[in-house]
């Protein structure tokens, strides 16, 4: 929700590559402090599934790595 | 019948003791009521006991079972309802539902309740503060957790809803225990099987109105 607007607004200044590099990296600490600082109470919602905060990082993580390791392979294979 | 047995319970900010020497047992099949003035360390104590805040000290126990604090949240036998709103305000209820429950049967028992057919199709945000009260103690009390920590279930609340969250929290203490701290005490008084006062730090049982007053939880005219 904060990481990708971030992104694409990076990738409109440096170009499409650092956006999918920001996209598994800094911009997860974008996303989570702007989840911490606008959305915080949600955090109970997953507390209450049995996530901790910790779980929920590695999960975001992990999911935007693999996202960027596609759109980089697809980034390559059509460039 | 099921045990949450919390002992040892101390909790400070800075030199400032909220919390001393606190225990409290809860059993399946109980409401237990906890009151304070504001500042006394209520919602701290539930969010001791679920662990989302550090304690000094504390030793929690199902049955036998210790549970270090750490353990609490993915051990999902402990739920917590927070005094404001955990859900996202702009996805409707119908939406939420799933995300809660992926199965369908699961989800049945929450369209299915009283009242839900009446704002399912409605915005979180657009939710009055009972029917969003009570949505949420709907998705807190049919997860799996065998205890709950209700945080001010009553707050704001317009009376008819008062009157189904009650109802319901006498359904679910059939399957789970439940402590709850509110001010609305004459609620809380009504469904509760155990009631404390937090006062200086420390816990004291109370019977009815009149040791509330006792304690000076509540003025001797109100």
């Amino acid at each position: 929700m904060f990481n990708v607007p971030f992104c694409l607004i990076f990738g409109l200044i440096s170009g499409i590559l650092w956006s999918v590099v920001i996209f598994s990296s800094f911009g997860i600490l974008i996303g989570y402090l702007g989840f911490q600082t606008f959305k915080k109470n949600e955090y109970y919602a997953y507390y209450n599934l049995g996530f901790t905060k910790t779980d929920l990082l590695k999960k975001v993580w992990l999911l935007n790595m693999s996202i960027s390791i596609l759109l980089f392979l697809i980034y390559i294979i059509f460039r | 019948m099921d045990l949450l047995k919390v002992t040892d319970v101390n909790k400070s900010y800075g030199k400032k003791a909220i919390l001393k020497n606190i225990n409290l047992d809860c059993k399946v099949g109980e409401i237990i009521g906890i009151f304070g003035r504001n500042g006394t360390g209520k919602s701290t104590l539930l969010k001791l006991i679920f662990g989302t805040v550090k304690a000094d000290s504390i030793l929690i126990k199902i049955n036998s079972e210790i549970i270090s604090q750490k353990a609490i949240i993915p051990s999902k036998r402990i739920g917590y309802l927070p005094q404001d709103t955990f859900l996202p305000k702009e996805r409707k209820v119908r939406e939420i539902i799933p995300f809660f429950f992926p199965k369908g049967d699961d989800q049945d028992k929450i369209f299915y309740s009283p009242q839900v057919p009446s704002f399912e199709k409605i915005k979180i945000g657009k939710l009055s503060l009972g029917q969003l009260r009570y949505l949420e103690l709907l998705i807190i009390g049919n997860l799996n957790h065998q205890f709950l920590m209700l945080d001010e279930p009553f707050s704001m609340i317009e009376p008819i809803y008062k009157d189904v969250i009650k109802s319901l929290l006498l359904k679910l203490k059939k399957s789970k225990g439940i402590i709850l701290t509110d001010h609305y005490y004459n609620d809380v008084l009504e469904i509760t099987d155990e009631n404390f006062v937090i006062k200086d730090s420390e816990i004291i049982k109370v019977v009815d109105k009149s040791d509330l007053v006792k304690y000076e939880y509540l003025r001797s005219n109100e």
